[in-house]
């Protein structure tokens, strides 16, 4: 047995756990078990017969609700966790976004309400759809029959504390004592208590509703209907999110509280990574799912207007994808949001054979994905897991730093980090993590040139620009280019800043 | 039978033959194999001037058929606008294909060119001093081969008193009748793979142009047409035998029946397109055919608000459909039969609404139910073209049925090409109606006009300059990207108000 058909009886392998992992909560959402039942974000863990007490259970005065917060650099708690929450955090509004026009504008257009009313006939339809979103959009998900307002609290209450920290049941009355700290990870859990600590833990957490996991997706069709599209990158939602925790708290969790930033970018694309590829295994495996699933693609490989005169996406050439290619059948290249960066490592000259592994699983998957536009969904379900093992098993065997990350854009060919959005954000955000707390002029930049252009009409959610010459002076500069020499120049300030 | 009409043919090749006479001996030797000649035989006398030409002659043909077709009609740079153009030489190199020796590109001159005489003759002219003489959409393209036909076509008494289905035994297609003229048509304006004739998105995406969708009756004339109908030839020799045995029924609105039969074989021919494409094995891995489905589903920027959104659109979000256009008329004709008729041919909305329903089930639907219903309605076409071929149009036809295209637009998901479908249509009727007068009519008919860019372009462009399509390819686009469904439907709401008046 050569060394090929041993992944592939892995992937085998692998594949059969993730149709079982997958297959659970499947029957939930599909509203067959679903009073009363909750869906834990943390996932995969965590008992799951628990019940969720409501965001109100940890909002006393003396507990997480003190108007006065502590905020003492020296890790212990802030005591106004449910105020941030509750006043910032948009976690808290996510239950009440499904209420909000642009909402409502998705159940017009998947034919279940009209005038802002459920349409007669479509009633247990739109329960059961109503319960998918609340698979992200609350804590818990509302039982048929029940009225939202009228039913557990915490489903209008949004994303509460329970949806990360787990449901209460058994461990609120325990986690104030003093002996709780001396508990194990395990037995935390075991009351479902979910460890947020680690990065790799709140990599796994976040990436569960916002790449998606089982249970909880967002497909072409809700994109379709009016969902925003999905783009996670973890530290620049965290940047985003208001803290409710100290920050001296992340760098002593950390590995190495020096590199912590780094530790999260790695965690984050590791995790969004795995999800991504379960969650396409998941869909070209599912007998009854949508085939081919159209997000699986680059958005703007179809999404351009036709001209006139001549359509950007024309302008801009085929991004990653050789117009030669086009000899053969149109295909649509895949969505590179999630991979890129980490297969980008993982063929850097000098990386181990983990990596190797894994660069050629993701090379297999992505050329069977653009073979055609309805690829084969036996091969892409086994190829998908395989390119998951293989992440793992890499992740487990080399530890990635800063040396390779800044080799991986001085090596990077002419172009190559900046021939589509997706890539030179993705970039981007990774030097951003490096370059520290104070933005440097070439960080400006890029992120100017990288914003979607909006006039007062409309806003565009189309990278339109990205490829033109800049406006500035004479230059026959793109800003393709630009962007590109800003990366390099954004690389050598902080190798600079390293060496010092 | 078959035998039967072998002998009738023979008999008339002999005859024609005798009749000929010494004619033929200035001609190269007659074959009786089916073969393309190229256009040179033609220009013999169809090019102006012509000396010693028979006053009756020029009362049946104009003999400056080819002069129009060289300088006017966009058919005759059918070829140069892939060899002579950059588009075209940018296409070629995206696609691969050689342009220097396009002739072996099959894909592309199965419509750029005359296929068939390509095919038989393998060497296209080059000579500088006749340029594209035997290169584009051709005489013989149309007409069908002429070896056979050729010498016998000048003798007019003869010629004249054969029937259309004799002189297709000898090659010679029926261009008069509206349904064979169609299908010819639309072998390359819409595609037939049956024929090699597909437009694929392969070839969208290297840069080939959009096909617009198409109305026989507007087309024909904005080709410009070459010919006079018989209508206009009032006293050629042999009329009254020529019209009996073509089936020209004088009085009768040619118009109308154009329109109509017209709009059914396009509906049939875009769902033959895709049934060939699905009929086997091979053409299911070449599903999706993404060429034969609305392309704005797809290609629109992702904005908010976005035109998309505010346009509508029929079917799931997210799932694509097949390009509507072409069934948009079928049920103007549909709907002349009598209720019998009428039920006898079956429900044609039925099989649309399975057609939606399955690709809204799936991404691009299952190929063996697309194709399936595909058939079906292919079936189903040839029943009501064949009723529809047996009506008779006049009278209050035409008012009739501009009423009833004012009904067809108030309809939520007509696009653009659909809406120039009922646009062209409306522009053709009209000339038949007790509204042709109407200064007001006229006005809003205008209006529309300019919003669905109606009129054709005309002409070739000046030699050496880019072709038309090119040159308008910008305006088609814009206008196809700003087309207003609301704004289309308040019009014709105005215009089925003036109707009422």
């Amino acid at each position: 047995m050569n060394s090929r058909a041993i992944t592939w009886t892995a992937a085998t392998v692998l594949l059969v756990a993730i149709s079982a992992v997958l297959a659970q909560p499947d029957n939930r959402s599909s509203g067959d078990d679903v009073a009363g039942n909750s869906v834990a974000p943390a996932g995969e863990r965590l008992p799951t017969d628990l019940s969720y007490l409501g965001a109100r259970s940890c909002a006393s005065t003396t507990c997480h609700g003190s108007v006065r917060p502590d905020l003492k650099n020296d890790g212990r708690m802030r005591r106004d966790e449910y105020l941030v929450w509750l006043e910032e955090d948009p976690h808290q509004g996510a239950h009440a976004t499904l209420s909000e026009p642009r909402s409502l504008t998705i159940f017009e257009n998947l034919g279940l309400m009209q005038d802002g009313s459920v349409v007669e006939d479509q009633s247990q339809r739109f329960i059961e759809v109503k319960q998918k979103c609340q698979a992200c959009h609350s804590t818990v998900v509302q039982p048929a029959g029940v009225a939202a307002r009228t039913g557990r609290r915490s489903v209008i209450e949004g994303v509460t504390c329970e949806a990360c920290h787990g449901p209460a049941e058994k461990w609120l009355a325990r986690h104030y004592r003093t002996d709780f700290a001396a508990y194990t990870t395990d037995e935390k859990i075991a009351l479902g208590f979910n460890n947020t600590n680690s990065t790799e833990a709140r990599a796994q957490l976040c990436t569960g509703c916002h790449v998606g996991s089982a249970g909880r997706e967002v497909n072409h069709d809700w994109i379709a209907a009016g969902h925003p599209a999905m783009k996670f990158e973890l530290t620049s939602y965290l940047a985003q999110m208001p803290r409710h925790w100290k920050s001296s708290r992340d760098r002593l969790n950390a590995s190495n509280p020096e590199s912590h930033e780094l530790e999260l970018w790695l965690a984050g694309q590791k995790h969004a990574a795995e999800r991504s590829l379960a969650q396409l295994a998941h869909r070209a495996g599912n007998q009854n799912g949508v085939w081919p699933e159209f997000t699986e693609a680059d958005c703007y490989s179809c999404h351009h207007d036709l001209g006139p005169p001549i359509s950007w996406r024309q302008d801009r050439g085929f991004g990653s994808q050789p117009r030669s290619q086009a000899i053969g059948r149109v295909t649509m290249p895949v969505n590179e949001w999630y991979l890129f960066m980490l297969a980008e490592l993982a063929s850097r000259d000098g990386a181990g054979e983990a990596a190797s592994q894994f660069a050629d699983n993701y090379r297999q998957l992505r050329n069977s994905m653009e073979s055609s536009i309805v690829p084969a969904a036996d091969d892409i379900a086994r190829l998908a897991a395989a390119t998951g093992l293989a992440l793992r098993q890499w992740s487990a065997a080399e530890d990635i730093g800063a040396p390779q990350l800044l080799e991986l854009v001085r090596q990077a060919p002419e172009g190559r980090l900046v021939s589509n959005w997706d890539r030179a954000v993705q970039a981007y955000l990774m030097l951003r993590v490096m370059e520290g707390e104070q933005a440097g002029p070439e960080a400006k930049r890029i992120r100017r040139l990288l914003a979607f252009p909006s006039d007062r009409q409309r806003r565009f959610d189309s990278p339109r620009k990205f490829v033109g010459v800049l406006q500035s002076q004479d230059s026959e500069v793109t800003i393709r280019e630009e962007i590109g020499e800003q990366l390099l120049q954004l690389e050598q300030a902080i190798r600079a800043a390293r060496d010092n | 039978m078959q035998s039967q009409k072998s002998i009738l043919i023979c008999g008339l090749v002999l005859g024609l033959l005798c009749a000929v006479g010494h004619d033929c001996l200035a001609q190269p030797p007659l074959t009786l194999k089916l073969d393309y000649q190229g256009v040179d035989r033609c220009l013999f006398c169809h090019q102006a001037p012509q000396d010693n030409v028979r006053e009756d002659v020029l009362k049946f043909v104009t003999l400056k058929e080819m002069d129009v077709w060289m300088a006017d009609d966009k058919h005759y740079r059918a070829l140069s606008n892939i060899t002579d153009t950059d588009l075209g030489k940018q296409m070629c190199r995206t696609l691969g294909i050689d342009v220097n020796n396009i002739a072996t590109a099959t894909q592309c001159v199965s419509c750029h060119s005359n296929p068939h005489w390509v095919n038989n003759h393998r060497t296209i002219s080059v000579d500088p001093r006749r340029p594209n003489l035997q290169t584009g959409v051709t005489c013989e393209s149309c007409h069908g081969p002429s070896s056979i036909w050729d010498p016998m076509h000048t003798k007019s008494a003869v010629w004249r008193a054969a029937s259309p289905d004799d002189k297709q035994g000898l090659g010679m297609l029926d261009v008069r009748n509206p349904v064979t003229r169609a299908r010819m048509c639309y072998s390359c304006h819409i595609g037939d793979a049956s024929e090699g004739k597909v437009v694929t998105h392969e070839m969208y995406a290297a840069g080939h142009p959009p096909l617009p969708s198409v109305e026989l009756e507007t087309f024909s004339h904005a080709m410009p047409a070459h010919w006079r109908s018989v209508a206009d030839k009032p006293d050629f020799e042999g009329r009254e035998q020529f019209l009996e045995v073509n089936s020209l029924r004088i009085g009768e609105s040619e118009r109308l029946r154009n329109v109509i039969l017209g709009a059914a074989v396009a509906y049939q021919s875009s769902m033959k397109l895709v049934a060939d494409q699905l009929r086997t094995e091979d053409g299911r891995d070449v599903w999706p055919q993404l060429s034969s489905f609305d392309c704005y589903a797809c290609h629109h920027d992702l904005a908010l608000p976005g035109w998309r959104q505010a346009r509508g659109y029929p079917g799931r979000p997210g799932r694509p459909q097949l390009n509507y256009w072409p069934s948009t008329l079928v049920e103007l004709g549909a709907s002349r039969l009598r209720d019998a008729r009428r039920a006898a041919i079956g429900d044609l909305a039925e099989p649309l609404g399975n057609l939606q329903a399955a690709l809204d089930r799936r991404p691009f639907g299952d190929p063996t139910v697309i194709g399936g219903i595909a058939a079906d309605v292919v079936e189903k076409l040839e029943a009501l073209i064949a009723e529809l071929g047996e009506l008779q149009f006049g009278g209050s036809d035409a008012d009739q049925m501009l009423a009833e295209l004012c009904q067809l637009a108030q309809s939520p998901t007509i696009d653009y090409e659909s809406a120039r479908q009922i646009g062209w249509a409306f522009q053709v009727i009209l000339q038949d109606s007790s509204y042709a007068e109407s200064p007001t009519v006229s006005t809003l008919l205008d209006g529309l006009s300019h919003q669905l860019k109606l009129q054709l372009p005309a002409g070739q462009a000046a030699a050496g300059d880019k072709p038309r399509i090119v040159i308008e390819l910008p305006a088609a686009l814009k206008a196809a990207s700003n087309y207003e469904p609301a704004d289309f439907r308040d019009r014709m709401l105005q215009m089925s108000e003036l109707l009422v008046k």
